[in-house]
């Protein structure tokens, strides 16, 4: 391994064992805290983890501002709920919900894809509009607005998935194995060329990168990862209804990526766990009215976009990249030739 | 016939409710670069502040007390959550917009409750039957009250000062800086403008549709996609986008009422992808257009 | 670094809850967990339910509680969400060890949480009971319970009272026009009004339908008005109700020869619309106006027993339909733990399951295995047809004078 690629080989390995440790205090956590609340919360944030990293990747590494986020998830749900109803293995329905969400990603990406920037963000904004009034108008297959109930859950062999630590298990399995997909794409080569699309079209068309193609395939894959998160709420809940994928979860997934941090997984479960103790456990404590959750997250959206652009990751990386810079004021130059540090970060 | 006749009249009905949201949009944007996804909701709140109120106030003084509350708003707005925001990426803004609109709708939630409130029309006269389709009042007012303040915006951009100053910034904003105008300026009043004449939009609005809390969200999209459809670039864009698109959807409802939301948006992406610079030349959608 | 903010997070989260804990049940007291929307969309109906609750709760408790233990309701808030009713059955059954759940409010949420009571075999007792699956048929819900009758029974019932008032007072049409919302419940009204008219002999000259957010309505009306029907029936949730009126009285259509078989809050709609709606007809319940109910109707003393309760604890207030509605369940839970002499869940489901002729606060209450809400009958006894004069309602069923 050459002294370029070292670094950045480093930094994968650094952020696969930072899950590896996520992952291992995740799943023993239940044999510590066994009360059915705490898991519950968890649960819920396993959900916003899978949901939001279709964003994340999307948004992070792609630069697109995928607001369409809830129909994919939609499409995941009900594909899972209408299949798992008629008999379909549930296994098997996960599996298609999966690539259902991913073919409506495909058809639409490519027609959206074609529009600029921020009329990408309007049409995507749209499917969530869209999404809601196919589902409401289509009684005959999805039981219409007033939603769906009777939904079947997976299971392992006899071991129903159901209960409250069968469920939490199985979300967090997902999530890790999302966030996992996440890191993954990022520290390839294939991530790079998607971040090179991302700070500049013209300059990676120019290094020969398809960038249409790129785009597309970051879309579909980020509707795929809602849509599995989709199905599982759907496992979970038992219900699902369009009231549910609408805009209330783009607002609550928005500031999941936007607070934690879209540029890294990282971002993506302190961005979760915040949403969550704030929804669940602050918000109730402090107000009489659920009312004010809009207007509270709503709130938090403005400001973090304003005073944190980069999320709480973000402000944690800077925090430490100028006590790093202090500390080591004192010693001589790196050697020439060795790409510095900051450099490296800086494209995080 | 008359049928038909009844669905045009509703098509131009919601058309020019459409080209006034619109207007408001495409001013904002071409001025600042900010697509304002929070431009529904300031009709939203207009009209439920107008629907309180109106049992309190005779109608004009109303209309004019409920214009300034909606400049105010936009003000406040562009001075708390844009100004400040002037060097993030428009993606960003469009995130802090989508913020805002959630505010408002909580807001809006927590102070007018979440029923859908009605009013009465503006006057009480009875509608007119013309060649077998009826056109309420209230249609009547919407469509001239929407005319009428397109044409005094469009008057002020070109006829005075200060909307001269507007539209330099728009062509050239380092060159109106050159010149002298302010940019940040220029954000605040255009704003300022955007929330007036979405109050408009909502006065008018509200004797027709009711107002809820949720109106809004269905009035921003409905009113960036017409936008769009219209080019963005330019303001006659943006009424000819709102027109199109009241037509377009009442020709869904017409025809299949049950998905009409779907169809519409639809066919306006389908045409948008067809082409990109919309109806009228303006900025254009195309990925790689300047 | 990363990873210790995170653990470090995840530890703040869960040092707090580690205190919650599942409370049994105690030796004192009947625990019984209420799921009402006090957020989100369906706020203002729970408002009225939550008062209905406070209103059974102090009645319960002043009587000596239910077989001499006090008794507590657990209030949690669905916020008009599915998922979230779903959780909460959950959490009442799991985490406080309710005996039974009373609610959500909502149509959708209530067979939610149905399906849920099912799984976790603890009985349930609901207001609304709209889809058809859930309360009735061959995948009825076991273990939930609910306190109105299907749409089309409904439906049925409207246009029969209707058609009884109308031969009373020598009007009875040879034809109808229907309008009707396309989802939820106001479908399902339009087809027991449907079934009415076949049944009756009257003809069905032209149905309308239209999507629950129209802002226009116009051109369905103006297609009522060219097929010249006796009477119009409309079936739809308020905003679109209103919408139908407006187009009505815009189109210098009369008001008095229209009936409403809608669902809607009568004071709600008579606010938005005002004198348009002079002379039409409403199904109505004797809950929604109690001052209306005549004294040989048969739930006469539950209503009033009913109003007494709930100006106890609200004086001066007039109670709404939807407060009847919770209290009722409320009672019914009471005399159905007294029926089975315990609050085993099992005996408790089976007390429930044997209601016939129940009289309560909002309707007369029979069930059987296969249809766990009320009978056509039970609605059509339970229920009046009302007048809006211009100022106020009047009763004016044929059989219930």
């Amino acid at each position: 391994m050459d002294r370029l690629t070292l670094p950045l080989v480093r930094r994968r390995n650094r952020d696969i064992t930072g899950l590896a440790v996520v992952a291992v205090f995740v799943f023993a956590l239940p044999f510590a805290v066994a009360d059915d609340g705490t898991l519950r919360l968890f649960i819920l944030a396993g959900t916003y983890v899978v949901i939001a990293t279709g964003l994340q990747m999307c948004f992070g590494y792609a630069g697109l501002l995928n607001l369409g986020i809830p129909a994919f998830a939609a499409v995941g749900a009900y594909t899972y709920a209408i299949l798992g109803r008629d008999g379909t293995n549930p296994w098997v329905a996960v599996l298609c919900a999966v690539l259902a969400a991913a073919l409506v990603a495909a058809v639409l990406g490519v027609l959206v894809l074609r529009l600029r920037a921020l009329y990408f963000a309007i049409a995507a904004f749209g499917l969530v509009l869209i999404a809601d009034n196919i589902i409401s108008a289509w009684t005959d297959v999805t039981d219409g607005a007033e939603g769906m109930i009777g939904v079947p859950q997976l299971s392992l062999g006899d071991l129903l998935l159901g209960s409250t630590e069968g469920t939490y298990y199985l979300m967090w399995a997902f999530a890790i194995a999302v966030l996992l997909l996440s890191l993954l794409v990022r520290h390839s080569a294939y991530g790079r060329s998607v971040l090179a699309v991302r700070d500049s079209e013209v300059a990676s068309a120019a290094f020969g990168v398809p960038v249409r193609r790129r785009l597309l395939e970051m879309f579909v894959l980020s509707g795929a990862v809602a849509g599995l998160g989709g199905a599982l709420y759907a496992h979970d809940i038992t219900v699902i209804s369009p009231k549910a994928f609408g805009v209330e979860l783009l607002l609550l997934v928005t500031v999941v990526v936007v607070v934690g941090g879209k540029d890294t997984i990282w971002g993506v479960l302190v961005g979760a766990a915040a949403v969550v103790l704030l929804q669940n456990e602050i918000l109730p404590a402090v107000f009489a009215s659920g009312n004010i959750e809009l207007v509270v997250f709503g709130g938090i959206l403005v400001v973090a976009m304003i005073l944190a652009p980069t999320g709480v990751v973000g402000l944690i990386r800077e925090a430490v990249q100028l006590a790093s810079s202090r500390v080591g004021r004192g010693r001589r130059a790196e050697p020439a030739g060795e790409p510095s540090r900051e450099t490296e970060e800086s494209h995080a | 016939m008359d049928k038909y006749l009844q669905f045009l009249i509703s098509g131009i009905a919601l058309g020019s409710v459409y080209s006034l949201v619109s207007l408001g949009i495409t001013l904002a944007f071409r001025t600042t670069g900010v697509l304002n996804f929070a431009q529904g909701s300031f009709v939203m709140v207009s009209g439920l502040t107008f629907i309180t109120l109106r049992d309190d106030m005779p109608l004009i003084p109303l209309l004019l007390l409920v214009i300034a509350l909606g400049v105010l708003l936009g003000a406040v707005v562009e001075r708390i959550a844009i100004a400040p925001a002037r060097h993030l990426t428009h993606e960003s803004l469009v995130i802090i917009t989508i913020g805002l609109a959630e505010v408002l709708r909580g807001l809006a939630l927590l102070t007018f409750g979440d029923r859908t409130k009605y009013t009465d029309s503006f006057v009480a006269w009875r509608p007119l039957h013309v060649a077998g389709a009826t056109v309420s009042m209230q249609t009547l007012f919407v469509v001239l009250g929407a005319v009428v303040a397109v044409v005094v915006t469009l008057l002020a951009l070109e006829r005075t000062r200060l909307g001269r100053a507007l539209r330099a910034s728009a062509m050239d904003s380092d060159m109106s800086i050159l010149c002298g105008v302010s940019p940040k300026m220029v954000t605040f009043v255009t704003l300022g403008v955007a929330g007036g004449l979405a109050a408009i939009a909502g006065s008018l609005l509200a004797p027709v549709t009711g107002m809820g809390f949720e109106s809004g969200l269905d009035l921003a999209i409905k009113g960036l996609f017409a936008a769009v459809l219209g080019g963005l670039g330019s303001l006659k864009g943006a009424l000819w986008g709102g027109m199109t698109f009241g037509l377009l959807e009442a020709f869904a409802l017409f025809a299949v009422p049950t998905y009409s939301v779907s169809i519409t948006l639809g066919l306006v992406v389908l045409l948008l992808v067809v082409r990109p610079q919309g109806l009228t030349s303006g900025t254009g959608a195309r990925v790689g257009a300047l | 670094m990363k990873t210790i903010v995170l653990a470090g997070l995840t530890a703040v989260a869960v040092l707090p809850l580690a205190a919650c804990g599942s409370s049994g049940n105690d030796g004192d007291t009947v625990k019984i967990g209420v799921i009402v929307s006090e957020s989100g969309d369906g706020a203002s109906i729970g408002a009225d339910e939550a008062k209905g609750y406070d209103a059974a709760l102090k009645s319960l408790n002043d009587a000596g509680g239910i077989a001499g233990k006090k008794v507590e309701f657990i209030k949690v808030d669905d916020k008009s969400q599915d998922a979230t009713a779903v959780l909460k059955v959950r959490e009442l059954v799991n985490e406080e060890g309710v005996v039974a759940v009373l609610g959500p409010g909502g149509a959708s949420p209530a067979s939610a949480a149905a399906s849920v009571a099912d799984s976790l075999q603890v009985p349930l007792i609901a207001f609304p009971s709209n889809k058809g699956e859930t309360w009735e048929g061959k995948n009825v819900s076991s273990w939930a319970f609910g306190v109105a009758a299907s749409g089309e029974s409904i439906g049925e019932g409207c246009l029969a009272k209707y058609l009884d008032w109308a031969e009373a007072n020598g009007s009875t049409p040879a034809s109808i026009a229907i309008g009707a919302e396309t989802d939820g419940a106001p479908p399902q009204y339009a087809s027991g009004v449907t079934t009415a008219a076949e049944d009756a002999g009257v003809d069905v000259l032209t149905r309308q339908d239209w999507p629950a957010d129209v802002v226009d309505l116009t051109p369905q009306m103006t297609n009522v008005r060219s097929a010249d029907p006796d009477t119009l029936v409309v079936s739809a949730y308020l905003e679109s109700d209103v919408q139908a009126t407006r187009a009505l009285e815009q189109l210098d259509m009369p008001s008095d020869n229209v009936l409403q078989c809608s669902s809607i809050v009568l004071s709600d709609y008579i606010d938005s619309v005002g004198k348009a709606a002079t002379g039409m007809k409403f199904m109505a319940l004797g809950a929604d106006d109690p001052a209306k109910v005549p004294a040989d109707f048969p739930l006469a003393d539950e209503i009033k027993d009913f109003r007494t309760a709930y100006q106890n604890v609200f004086p001066g207030e007039e109670p709404s339909r939807f407060a009847a509605g919770s209290y009722q369940t409320a009672m019914m839970l009471r005399d159905a733990i007294k029926d089975a002499g315990s609050t085993d869940p099992d005996a408790v489901r089976d007390a429930l399951e044997a209601f016939d002729g129940y009289e309560g606060a909002y309707s007369i209450i029979s069930y059987t295995p296969d249809r766990h809400r009320p009978s056509a009958e039970d609605y059509q006894d339970s229920s009046l047809l009302f007048e809006y004069t211009g100022t106020g309602f009047e009763n004016v069923s044929a059989d219930a004078k």
